[in-house]
């Protein structure tokens, strides 16, 4: 009976707060299509993950002890952490943009694909949830960013993929714009 | 008691003025084609306080015959509440057909899912099955409005403000009628003229909610705002694109977590 009353109520009282967090103004970043075009083109921080890593790299800052400036290499790596955060701060805005785009898309669009909303979901609570532990560990010294090099692959990888697919686009959209006027010669010709 | 039973016809009395007085409203701002089932959901509030007032006085508050009446009134009413809530939804998503028809089958799995485990939690015995399944709609209404409004903010949609103030009237009279029916249902009797009371005195709220933005927002409503849209073809190539590059800087930022360098 208590479990009732304990369940209803609470139901209603997390129904209630999540109403109040939903009624908040969202803040939209892109006014136009283009402006989503645009920002799906545009260079990502992640392509400066090369100076990043060179940065981050434990070599580079070694000639420094072997002069005999072991404080000023602790200050320089402490200053370049630093830098990585920030730059992991940059590439979560970079998520976040991609985000926002796909979901402007997704709304302009005459029909979505509910298992690829999904996925997008599920993938910005993952990304969110790496990025914070990721912080923290970089914070406490753990200096995690071995991986960091894969990024870079991935970088150019990813830029290449979605150059192709506005490619495709184009090609698709410049097709559609000719097939009516084909149409019409051929009534024409008939 | 009494007092509080007095107090609980004045607020009747204030309930169903602020129930015609809202009709009066949206019929004089010509609001029919586009929140008519919110127009019949009033409309019929109205219809049951008068039914209400002509049961009790033919048959007395505690006969059975007034207890099957407005009971069988308010599964109506709770019908018309739904549909009003529907046409709420069709107004802020149908303009974007693709993400309406997902999130139709979405809000209304949330929904239907909702009322079915309230239902299956609830306590079967007969003389608070009607309460349990007032109670599990109710909680469905409110699923469904907060669902609703979390579609539309994940998507970056706009909500006019009259459409905001609706959703904000509808889910907390769905809320505290669960809290005021868990609470009928644990203390019965002793809760009773409380109960009526708590009930009335939230609708009044909602009421009042609804008449202020009917008031100050209807002139600026629009039902159809403008929109760009893409054609399907690009948002069938650049989607499966964009989730591949999350998918991936995710499985980058994982493998950078378990990395695990030495110290250098």
């Amino acid at each position: 009976m208590n479990f009732l009353l304990y369940f209803f109520v609470a139901a209603a009282a997390v129904l209630i707060g999540l109403l109040i967090w939903a009624l908040r103004p969202a803040k939209i970043k892109f006014k136009s299509v283009d402006a989503v075009f645009e920002a799906l083109t545009a260079q990502r921080h992640y392509y400066r993950l090369p100076q990043i890593l060179q940065a981050l790299d434990g070599k580079d800052t070694e000639h420094l002890i072997d002069r005999g400036y072991p404080g000023l290499c602790r200050k320089v790596r402490a200053k370049r952490k630093l830098i990585a955060l920030r730059f992991l701060d940059l590439m979560e805005e970079d998520y976040k943009t991609l985000l926002e785009a796909s979901r402007m898309l997704a709304a302009m669009a005459p029909e979505v694909v509910g298992i690829e909303e999904w996925q997008r979901l599920w993938l910005s609570i993952h990304f969110s949830w790496n990025c914070m532990v990721l912080r923290f560990r970089l914070r406490s010294g753990l200096q995690p960013w071995g991986g960091f090099a894969r990024l870079s692959e991935l970088a150019s990888q990813m830029s290449f993929r979605m150059e192709m697919a506005t490619t495709q686009i184009g090609e698709r959209a410049a097709l559609a714009s000719k097939f009516p006027s084909l149409l019409d010669e051929r009534k024409g010709q008939s | 008691m009494t007092g509080l039973l007095a107090l609980r016809n004045a607020f009747w009395l204030s309930t169903t003025s602020a129930e015609i007085i809202l009709l009066v409203y949206l019929l004089k701002r010509r609001m029919r084609g586009t929140h008519l089932a919110f127009i019949v959901y009033i409309a019929a509030t109205i219809l049951q306080s008068a039914l209400a007032v002509w049961i009790y006085t033919q048959w007395g508050y505690q006969s059975s015959i007034a207890s099957n009446v407005i009971w069988s009134s308010q599964g109506i009413l709770i019908c018309l509440r739904f549909t009003a809530v529907y046409e709420m939804a069709n107004r802020i998503l149908s303009a974007y057909p693709g993400i309406w028809s997902l999130a139709k089958r979405l809000i209304g799995m949330i929904g239907l899912g909702t009322l079915g485990y309230s239902l299956l939690i609830a306590k079967k015995e007969l003389y608070v099955l009607v309460i349990s399944l007032d109670r599990g709609l109710e909680l469905a209404i409110a699923a469904f409005v907060v669902a609703l409004l979390l579609f539309a903010r994940y998507y970056l949609l706009p909500v006019q403000p009259l459409d905001r103030a609706l959703a904000i009237g509808f889910c907390m009279y769905s809320c505290f009628y669960v809290i005021n029916d868990s609470l009928f249902e644990k203390y019965l009797e002793s809760y009773l003229s409380l109960w009526g009371y708590l009930d009335i005195l939230t609708f009044l709220a909602s009421l009042l909610i609804w008449m202020q933005a009917v008031k100050v927002y209807s002139r600026a409503f629009s039902p159809a705002p403008d929109r760009a849209s893409i054609p399907a073809v690009v948002y069938g190539t650049i989607s499966p694109e964009l989730n591949y590059r999350l998918k991936h800087l995710n499985e980058q930022i994982s493998q950078l977590l378990h990395s695990g360098n030495p110290r250098s």
